[in-house]
């Protein structure tokens, strides 16, 4: 079973993030064989060229590591263009963080973002952090995946903490949402994921603000073991090689 | 000496603190702050008076160990504040919880002040559900603790994982508000403890109830994580807890 954490965050020099290489000497002391890397707050919010190049140039060093999460701020004019451009330069999964881009997926911010991909044939995975309060609720994010049903959404946080009711009334609606379980807690997360279907949880560790280490100890010691290849690795590969 | 002090027990059925006082036992833990579950939601139906009674009797059974947390429905007006009054003459509480946002209640209704200042006069700390808005940012418990000096007030969740810092700014500016390590990620609980006094930093598990030990579990864990000393550590996971609810030292009647 290969074991792949599905959201770490890395920084640039000179940010509070750990470099990609820290975390993988991480991954490599917790026998995590890959993990989905994505840019700094600061770099959702408007730096995302930096953001972006870091992630894809770490991704380019470690091919076999580091599965990397490309972002573009809604509000940009060029939003699209640039999403378009940093997927086909490697990105796997376009990321959203609504509460440091500072809108509701529920509106259609975002929405010529991902009308622009599916006309280019582009159909990555799309992440959305979500439990920030009115921006990024689960519900929102509902009302997004009804208007984009042939993309897979990933309700990053699976609404942590306030949230996490709803996350499981919104799988039940949506069926191209899945959840993934940084900061949710391993338990509550393991019991929203026996509601929702193992077959739609990632395990992803929230690396650096939780622990890594920690974070995958809890999970493995909670997770039925019959869905661990599943949930800590199986999942998350099988909808970035295009299935669902 | 091991507090935890942001614990729920829920009291609808009939049953002593027997069960509780084995999970605490479980994980070592000497003492716990008990809030309820059921008053949070409490109707005409189920009163809040009944509650709390029964969370006091619940606690007065192992005194030495567990502290009760009552709560009032500040909507409620001139009766809140009556079993607020009630509660703090039976003299066994550790103070009032309130939890702005199951509430459904506005820290601005006109009974808040009274209440803040009723603890203040029987040096009662009221601890607040906090992260949450519209009506429990932890902003707005410093905004509190600017009007009413004389109260402590307790942040329950210290910002969760969205206001940590608005948390941090509330403790470092109000030096009655301390700060529980309860709900956030490592990465912020260690930037509180670098940043606030923490002979005002608390732990607690947020437990549910029984079947939610694996809170405990694991925000115990998360404390093992902090890169503190152990004078440090022992002032959040015991010691200040001690101090604010007069927990007699190591033993506690176990």
């Amino acid at each position: 079973m290969e074991r792949v954490d599905g959201y770490c965050t890395v920084g640039r020099e000179g940010e509070e993030e750990p470099s990609p290489e820290s975390l993988l000497e991480q991954m490599d002391r917790t026998g995590v064989a890959r993990a989905v890397i994505a840019p700094s707050e600061a770099c959702f919010a408007w730096a995302n060229e930096a953001g972006n190049e870091l992630v894809l140039s770490a991704a380019r060093r470690q091919p076999d590591r580091f599965i990397p999460a490309v972002t573009v701020n809604p509000w940009r004019p060029d939003a699209a263009a640039l999403a378009a451009e940093y997927l086909r330069c490697g990105g796997a999964i376009l990321a959203f963080h609504p509460g440091v881009q500072g809108f509701a997926p529920s509106e259609g911010r975002a929405d010529a973002i991902l009308e622009a991909l599916l006309a280019r044939n582009l159909k990555p995975p799309v992440y959305f952090h979500t439990g920030h309060h009115s921006h990024g609720a689960p519900a929102q994010v509902l009302l997004l995946a009804r208007r984009f049903p042939q993309l897979v959404i990933i309700m990053g946080h699976t609404g942590a903490t306030d949230y996490g009711d709803d996350a499981v009334r919104v799988c039940r609606q949506a069926s191209n949402v899945y959840v993934e379980s940084s900061f949710a807690r391993s338990s509550a997360f393991v019991a929203r994921a026996a509601q929702i279907g193992f077959d739609r949880a990632i395990m992803g560790s929230g690396f650096p603000c939780n622990d890594l280490a920690f974070e995958w100890a809890e999970m493995e010691r909670l997770l039925p073991a019959r869905h661990r290849a599943a949930v800590l690795g199986g999942n998350l590969m099988r909808l970035l090689e295009g299935g669902t | 000496m091991i507090v935890d002090a942001h614990l729920h027990w829920p009291m609808a059925k009939p049953e002593g603190p027997e069960r509780l006082l084995a999970v605490l036992d479980r994980y070592g833990i000497d003492a716990a702050i008990v809030c309820g579950v059921e008053v949070l939601f409490a109707s005409k139906s189920a009163p809040v008076r009944q509650w709390n009674d029964r969370l006091m009797e619940f606690c007065g059974r192992c005194p030495s160990r567990l502290a009760p947390l009552v709560t009032v429905h500040l909507s409620d007006g001139q009766a809140a504040l009556e079993e607020a009054k009630r509660c703090a003459e039976a003299g066994c509480i550790g103070g009032f919880k309130l939890h702005p946002w199951l509430q459904g209640e506005s820290l601005c209704l006109p009974a808040t002040a009274e209440l803040c200042e009723l603890a203040a006069a029987r040096n009662l700390p009221i601890m607040l559900h906090d992260g949450t808005p519209p009506y429990a940012l932890s902003s707005q418990v410093g905004l509190l603790a600017a009007e009413h000096p004389a109260t402590t007030f307790i942040l329950g969740h210290s910002g969760l994982l969205h206001y940590w810092r608005e948390a941090i700014e509330v403790g470092r500016r109000f030096t009655n508000v301390y700060l529980t390590l309860c709900g956030g990620h490592p990465w912020g609980l260690g930037r509180i403890c670098e940043s606030v006094p923490a002979e005002r930093i608390l732990w607690g598990s947020d437990c549910l109830g029984p079947g939610g030990e694996e809170h405990i579990h694991y925000r115990m864990g998360l404390l093992r994580l902090l890169k503190v000393d152990e004078t440090t550590l022992a002032a959040i996971m015991g010691d200040n807890a001690c101090r604010v609810w007069k927990i007699p030292p190591q033993g506690a009647g176990r």
